[in-house]
Parts: C-alpha cells; structure tokens; sequence
C-alpha cells in the first residue's frame, strides 16, 4: 500500500515537473502557426484604430491578423531584423511590421505586400503607428 | 526692388520653417532589465516610435506593452497578463520637452546632453519625470539616447509576495533611436 502511495506521488511530481518545464520552455508564439482573425488593409487597420481604440483593441489586439498595403520604408532594427513600414492614408500614420526572424522577405519600396502579424496594438499621437510583430508573408 | 525684398523675406521664412525640422523612428529600441540575487529579467521592444520637434523641443516616445520580447513565452505571459495587464493598458508613453532644444544641431557632428521632463504614462498611471538625454550627430546619422529608473510601485504594479523577491524595485529602461528628418 505504502508502495502504491508513493509511486503515485512520484508519477505525480514527474507529470507535475514535466508540465513546469514544458511550459518554461514553451515556445514563442510567431503568426505563421496561427490562421487570421481578419484581413484588411494597412489603410483599414489605422482608421479602426484612430476612431475607436478600445473597440479596434478588442477585435485585434493579440490577435494574428493579415494586412494588405504598399511599402513606404523597409528598415533593419537593432537586432538586424527587417522592418516594413506600410502607408495608410493619412501621412503621418503608418503600420510598422516586424518580421519573426527566420521569415522570408521579398518585401521592396513601392511594393503591395501581404502579411500575416501579431498585432500589438496601436501607439503615439504625433505619429501614430499600428505595430504588427512576428509578422511573415503567406505562402 | 520692393517685390526682391518680398521674395526674400519669403524665401527666408521658407528655410526657416523648413529647419523647423522633425525627427523620428518607428524602430527605437527600448528595453529594461530587472536585476534581483534571485533572478535576472530582461525585455526588448524594436518598435518604438520616437517624434522629437527640433524647433519646440517637443518629444513622443511610444510603444506597445505587447511588443515586448522576454527570452521566455512563458516570463512574456507573466509580464502581460499579471503585472502590465496589456489588455486594459495595452501602451507606455513619454511626453515631454527637451530642455535647451536651440543648443542641439541637428546637422553639426557632435554629442549633446540634455534632459527631457515630461510625463510618463504606463499601466494607466501618470508620473512626471526628468531623464537624461544624450544626442549624438556623426554625419547624417542622429542617435538618441536615454537610460533611467523605474519603480514598479509608482505605477501600481502590483507584485504579489510570492514572486516579489525576484523582480526588482529598480528596473533600468533604456531607450535607443537612430532619427531620420520627417519629410514631407
């Protein structure tokens, strides 16, 4: 009897252990595993965010989306990861787009492009920007 | 003669509103580091976007909560959900002035210190704050850098006991841009 107890205390505190450490080492989320919860325009994404905040936080915030618009700036950040900037229509706006850093980029100034992103929310009001991270281009 | 005059009143106030300049950055990079004898915590962000106005010395400093990168998912999931509750509070911004703002050139190699006080707004608090800025000009290439502190307790962080010994009351923030002109 005693035996059995403590065999399944030590299955236990093995599951248990085995759980602590999977999820230590759980994986980054990147958008590439995920299917999107909508697909709009670089355009579209900005003004849900610039008329209603919480209500475009809700329907995107978190969430993979796919977002459709033309490159105004391609950048590397401080970690050499590729950076798009997508125009919107208003000038001083934009969405900014990380890559995950083993995507495929075929992204050019100029060039419609379609990605698929975390996306992170909207931040500043001198020059607004929607951030998107992980960001990939579907197959 | 007259008309000459006019021109060049107007062609004057012209390149003056043109050095009117902005600068910014859509990829500042931010990160803090949260040193404890438990634990070492660190967190990066890439897209910051930083607006400095050279003739006002107005400057924006803003980010995403969620674009912070742990090396862990998991420390990630802790610092969104538990203490910055992202989804209430999904940004962090600075706005403020830099003080001297007619002692920086933007177009003169060199290193300028200066301070930039204003308010800095994360997990829905308001703090008034003053940190040390250095500008830096070498070429065309403009970088601006800060570094300061932040206790978690002014803006209402709440740490529970349990995990309080490994995140420490001082985390160092430092914020890291290469400007461009804005142009228009």
């Amino acid at each position: 009897m005693k035996k059995k107890i403590l065999l399944t205390l030590l299955i236990a505190a093995a599951v248990a252990g085995a759980y602590g450490i999977y999820l230590w080492n759980k994986p980054k989320r990147t958008a590439s595993d995920e299917e999107a919860a909508a697909s709009l325009t670089a355009a579209e994404l900005y003004s849900s965010f610039a008329t209603d905040a919480t209500g475009a936080n809700a329907l995107y915030l978190d969430k993979v989306i796919e977002v459709r618009g033309t490159v105004s700036d391609i950048a590397l950040n401080a970690d050499g990861i590729a950076t798009l900037t997508l125009e919107t229509d208003d000038p001083m706006a934009a969405v900014m787009c990380t890559y995950a850093p083993d995507a495929a980029n075929t992204a050019t100034i100029g060039k419609q492009i379609l990605l698929h992103g975390i996306c992170s929310g909207m931040q500043g009001d001198l020059m607004p920007s929607v951030v998107l991270s992980q960001c990939s281009e579907p197959q | 003669m007259k008309n000459l005059f006019f021109l060049f009143a107007a062609l004057l106030g012209f390149s003056t509103a043109t050095c009117a300049q902005k600068y910014f950055t859509r990829t500042a990079h931010i990160d803090f580091y949260s040193h404890t004898s438990i634990e070492d915590i660190k967190a990066e962000n890439n897209s910051g976007t930083l607006v400095i106005d050279a003739a006002t010395g107005q400057i924006e400093v803003a980010c995403t909560i969620k674009a912070f990168e742990f090396e862990k998912a998991l420390m990630q999931e802790h610092f969104n959900e538990n203490y910055m509750e992202s989804n209430t509070y999904p940004n962090a911004t600075f706005k403020g002035k830099l003080e001297n703002i007619s002692s920086i050139n933007f177009t003169k190699p060199g290193s300028y210190t200066t301070k930039a006080t204003g308010t800095l707004t994360m997990h829905g608090v308001e703090q008034a704050v003053s940190v040390p800025v250095t500008i830096t000009v070498e070429g065309d290439k403009i970088t601006g850098e800060t570094r300061f502190v932040v206790n978690p307790n002014d803006y209402k962080i709440n740490i529970p006991g349990p995990v309080k010994g490994k995140i420490s009351e001082a985390i160092e923030v430092k914020v890291k841009a290469n400007l461009a002109q804005l142009k228009k």
